[in-house]
Parts: structure tokens; sequence; C-alpha cells
């Protein structure tokens, strides 16, 4: 099948928004749903694939065991792909139209293959600035040891 | 090989290598297939003709801002990991879309060294440019060497 083909079988997040809370819905310091994922080898290797990080360290593991990290490690953007993993359908990330305007992210240890990550999730912010709705979530990743992975979010304008 | 970093050798002003990547609407969503973000501005070129956010019409489907950010990370993991640094921090803004046709570059340099509770900060500001040298996003970068 062609990647086009692929493209247009995607879900169509603007179905899925149906019912989603509108931003003067959702409270600032509320806890939002999440899930927990394991995140796999092939995962990480394809995620790094498609980013065009072709470190050793997330393929090699003769060379990761060298390392300062002691094994094959996930590129520190994976919280890009352990975000949709951890998150309900209904979550406001899948929200139709939202421009990211920016991120922040603190990195504590790598996310590694074999990991069970959990995400608390809560909304830190919301605010009309210019005319237009910013949210900020505050997210904090955590392995299967109760050890931060990593913690930050962004900055997101949704429609009126 | 990858050069190794020394903290002390480090002056500020000092460039970090350059990363770049090619960025195409194949790229744009296998991106948003990996991550599940398959938000419609990215994948359905249909739908963002009609878009428009604010005054802004995007023309077109635009790559993931976290695309762009990883990118940014990479351009620092590529500097300090071989030398046994890690990466703390990275902040960034995304100033202007990225579409499919454009090549993004890192530019970065060290702005700042500092020693805190024993540990060896290197504080790197971060541009991304189009082909067009148009700013795309901004960052900044907490690193540590041994």
């Amino acid at each position: 099948m062609s990647w086009e083909s692929e493209r247009a079988q995607a879900p169509d997040f603007t179905v899925t928004d149906q019912g989603r809370k509108h931003f003067s819905e959702i409270v600032i310091g509320e806890e939002i749903p999440t899930k927990p994922c394991t995140l796999t080898k092939e995962m990480i290797q394809k995620y790094a694939e498609v980013i065009e990080d072709h470190n050793p360290l997330y393929f090699d593991e003769e060379y990761a065991r060298k390392s300062q990290f002691g094994g094959l490690i996930a590129p520190p953007s994976i919280h890009a792909l352990l975000l949709f993993e951890c998150t309900l359908d209904e979550d406001d990330c899948r929200a139709t139209g939202v421009i990211n305007m920016g991120q922040t992210w603190s990195y504590n240890v790598p996310a590694k293959p074999g990991d069970t990550i959990t995400l608390r999730r809560t909304l830190r912010d919301k605010y009309v600035k210019s005319n237009r709705l910013w949210v900020q979530h505050e997210n904090t990743f955590t392995n299967q040891n109760g050890t931060v992975v990593c913690s930050g979010g962004g900055w997101r304008i949704h429609e009126r | 090989m990858p050069e190794i970093v020394a903290f002390e050798d480090l002056r500020v002003g000092q460039e970090v290598p350059s990363v770049a990547i090619d960025v195409t609407e194949e790229k744009i969503w296998r991106f948003a297939d990996i991550t599940k973000d398959y938000n419609p501005i990215h994948i359905n070129p249909e739908w963002v003709k009609g878009y428009q956010f604010g005054k802004t019409r995007l023309g077109g489907v635009i790559g993931h801002g976290l695309f762009t950010y990883a990118l940014m990370t990479r351009a620092m993991t590529e500097w300090v990991w071989p030398s046994g640094g890690l990466l703390h921090r990275m902040e960034a803004r995304f100033d202007s879309p990225v579409y499919p046709g454009d090549t993004i570059r890192t530019e970065a340099a060290v702005t700042e060294k500092k020693v805190s509770g024993g540990v060896k900060y290197v504080i790197v500001d971060i541009l991304v440019r189009n082909q067009t040298g148009t700013v795309v996003a901004r960052g900044k970068a907490m690193d540590s060497l041994p």
C-alpha cells in the first residue's frame, strides 16, 4: 500500500472531535485521565528512523551497552509518541486545528525498550491572548521503577 | 567518528555542528503515523486548504512542531552523547510553519558555561532556519559534560 493510501485511512480527528470539551469547559489544574503503555524496541527504532536520527544508541546493542546509558535507549523526543500512546481518545491533544507554538521539556533518565510508561497530565493554564485561546499542559512520564523519564509540555492555540 | 567535546576547551560563542532534514509530505505523514498525531493540519491536504487560523491561511499541510523539535534535540545529543554528556532540558518556540519541500537546518552556539553542584553545564542557543533563511524555530538547551 502506498503512503498516500495509508494516510487516506488514518483516523479522522474531525469526527472524533465530536464531544470533546471546549476551551470554556476545561479547568486549570484538572488532572486528565491517562493509560500506561509499554515502549518496545520496535517503536523506538521506527520513531528514530522517522526523525532520521540514526544514533547507534537506538540500534546497536553492543555500542549502547558500552555507553553511559548501559543499553539501548530512545531519543529524548520520544515523548511525542508517548503522549498519544498514554492518552485517551477524548484527550485535548487530538483536537483538530490546534497549533503547537512551543515546547519545553526536562530530561531525567532515558526511556528504554521494555519500559512501562505512565503519564500524569494536568492542565497547567489557559488564557486568551491576542484574541487566541492558549492552553498549556504539564506532563510527567514515569517508568516502571517510579523514576521520572521526562516532564514538560507545550503551548498550544485552539480554534475559537 | 564524532568529535569529543571537553567542557574545559569550550568557549562561549563556539558553534555546535549543524544537522538538517529535508521535509516531505511523506515524512510528515510518517511522523503523524508513528506518533498517532493525526491532526488534519498535518495529514489532510483537502481539509487544510479551507482552514484559516486567525488571519493565517496555511494553504497546505505543515510539519509537526515536534518533528522540528526532534531535530533540535538531535543536534544536542549528537554533540554531547559521544563525549559522555547528557541533554537535560530543551525549550523551543515555533516561529513559522514548516512545509513539504523545506529543508530545515539547525544553527547552534554555546552561550554559557557554568558549574553547579559539581555538574558542568553548557547552555546552547539554537535556531532552525528553512532554505530561505526564515527562522522556523528557536530554543535553548541545557547540556552537561563529564
